[in-house]
């Protein structure tokens, strides 16, 4: 009886452990495609920024918290722009109008893709808005941030990218 | 040369314990073949069947407590947007629930598949049970084996089944109480009232969204009309008969300059919405604007019969 009981704790701690090991941290994947049209309908890619350090921001004019980080990312376009790093913008099901005029309320110094249906942000697993992701020089997300980008973000986290 | 207490235990009671237990075991087989034929006769679903199936299956990220099904997030009308595209383009619910769980996580999924310790939850109590079975079959006699092996299956069975009812226990989304504020003085609601009710109960519906919004327009109350149908335009973005009917709701509500922006947003996507075109063109042909008449004439080039066409045509030609 005892070596039959003994058999069944071996067989379920075994299990268990097996599924702790496959829990691990996952390694960082390569980013997804981001391909369209901005404002101006100029056609973009993430692909072009490749070799570059890039902050893909996802926002709507309906998003308060969205109006907060555009000064901030413009801040982090001016110090690290020379050092290879850029932002790219994706605008999430918006109208159009209210975008433009959003945009031309904030300036931002990055271009912004219109994702009018979402099927971009829901390809990259865009849970809410504001949500960031950070892209490391080879094209893998190596960062996410929901929420507003500050500048605690970037002059922890991205500029430490940056200067890998 | 056998001895007398193994004559004891012969074949003939053994042989009669064998064709006793035979029906029982026809009958679990007949049981089991009965629920898989079911399964495979049912007929296959529609394709909104199947996109409301899947969507039902997936928490919204954005909402806690509700699923992708009926959620009026943006970000929920954008999964389900995306559901739809796969399903029309014939990927199987599970192909798309992996596609969702690679982006979003398993803990997307309100039934995640078993793996990692979750599995190891599901399976334990059927473990459990399997090796108490064994220590009973083994540790009776030869004799009382059949009695045992079907006390062994009756514990599994049972083991199965608790997990089954406890995985789909967790994987239901809370229940949503309804809101019974609607009711009027007399506590009868009127059609308005109870499909705004049930539009609530619903929110992902782009359908009762719409009936709501009319409903209420039709009993003059426009500025709630307009909201419901904004909640429909925001479900479903590319539906140009859903924003016209905003645009005609936030006209008749006296708001005019959204009512263009919304017929200019919706004529940019889709030029040739002759609704669209109609009322577009008859606000700025009464504002004196020449747009009024290309696009007064671009309704009449698309629609000659319509029962509008004949006075669009008088009016033009009266006012060259």
């Amino acid at each position: 009886m005892r070596r039959w009981l003994a058999l069944l704790v071996l067989t379920v701690l075994a299990a268990s452990a097996t599924g702790c090991a496959s829990e691990s941290e996952p390694a960082p994947i390569a980013a997804p495609g981001l391909a369209g049209t901005d404002f101006d309908g100029v056609t973009r890619s993430l692909e072009d920024l490749r070799g570059q350090v890039v902050v893909v921001s996802v926002w709507a004019s309906w998003c308060g918290p969205c109006r907060d980080e555009f000064p901030v990312l413009n801040e982090a376009v001016a110090d690290f722009g020379e050092e290879g790093f850029a932002v790219f913008g994706v605008n999430f099901r918006d109208l159009p109008e209210t975008a433009e005029a959003f945009i031309e309320e904030q300036r931002p110094d990055f271009p912004s893709l219109v994702d009018s249906d979402g099927s971009l942000s829901v390809s990259w697993g865009v849970s809410a808005l504001p949500q960031s992701f950070l892209i490391d020089r080879e094209g893998y997300i190596v960062a996410r941030l929901p929420g507003a980008v500050n500048r605690e973000w970037i002059t922890g986290v991205v500029a430490e990218e940056v200067r890998r | 040369m056998t001895s007398p207490k193994s004559q004891a235990t012969a074949t003939p009671s053994t042989a009669g314990s064998r064709m006793r237990a035979f029906p029982v075991i026809a009958a679990v087989l007949l049981a089991i073949a009965a629920l898989l034929w079911t399964a495979w006769a049912e007929p296959a679903p529609t394709e909104a069947e199947a996109v409301r199936t899947v969507a039902e299956s997936m928490r919204c990220p954005t909402c806690i407590g509700e699923s992708v099904a009926d959620s009026t997030s943006p970000i929920a009308a954008a999964m389900h947007d995306e559901i739809a595209r796969q399903v029309a383009d014939g990927r199987s619910p599970d192909a798309i629930r992996t596609w969702f769980a690679e982006r979003y996580g398993a803990e997307l999924l309100l039934d995640p598949p078993p793996q990692g310790a979750g599995w190891v939850l599901w399976a334990v109590p059927v473990v459990v049970a399997g090796g108490v079975a064994v220590v009973l079959i083994v540790r009776q006699r030869p004799g009382e084996r059949r009695r045992a092996v079907v006390a062994g299956a009756t514990v599994v069975g049972v083991a199965v089944v608790i997990s089954g009812v406890a995985a789909l226990v967790g994987a239901a989304p809370s229940a949503v109480v309804p809101d019974r504020s609607h009711a009027g003085a007399g506590g009868q609601m009127s059609s308005a009232e109870a499909l705004s009710a049930a539009a609530q109960q619903d929110p992902g519906d782009v359908g009762l969204r719409v009936a709501a919004g009319m409903a209420l327009a039709e009993e003059g109350q426009l500025g709630e009309a307009a909201k419901e149908l904004a909640a429909a335009v925001r479900l479903s973005p590319q539906d140009a008969d859903i924003a016209f009917v905003m645009a005609d709701v936030l006209l008749k509500d006296g708001q005019t300059a959204q009512a263009a922006t919304v017929l200019d947003e919706t004529l940019a996507r889709h030029p040739d919405h002759a609704s669209s075109l109609l009322l577009r063109g008859t606000i700025l042909w009464q504002e004196g604007d020449e747009e009024g008449r290309r696009l007064l004439e671009r309704f009449v080039e698309l629609e000659p019969d319509d029962p509008f066409a004949a006075d669009v045509r008088a009016r033009l030609v009266e006012e060259p």
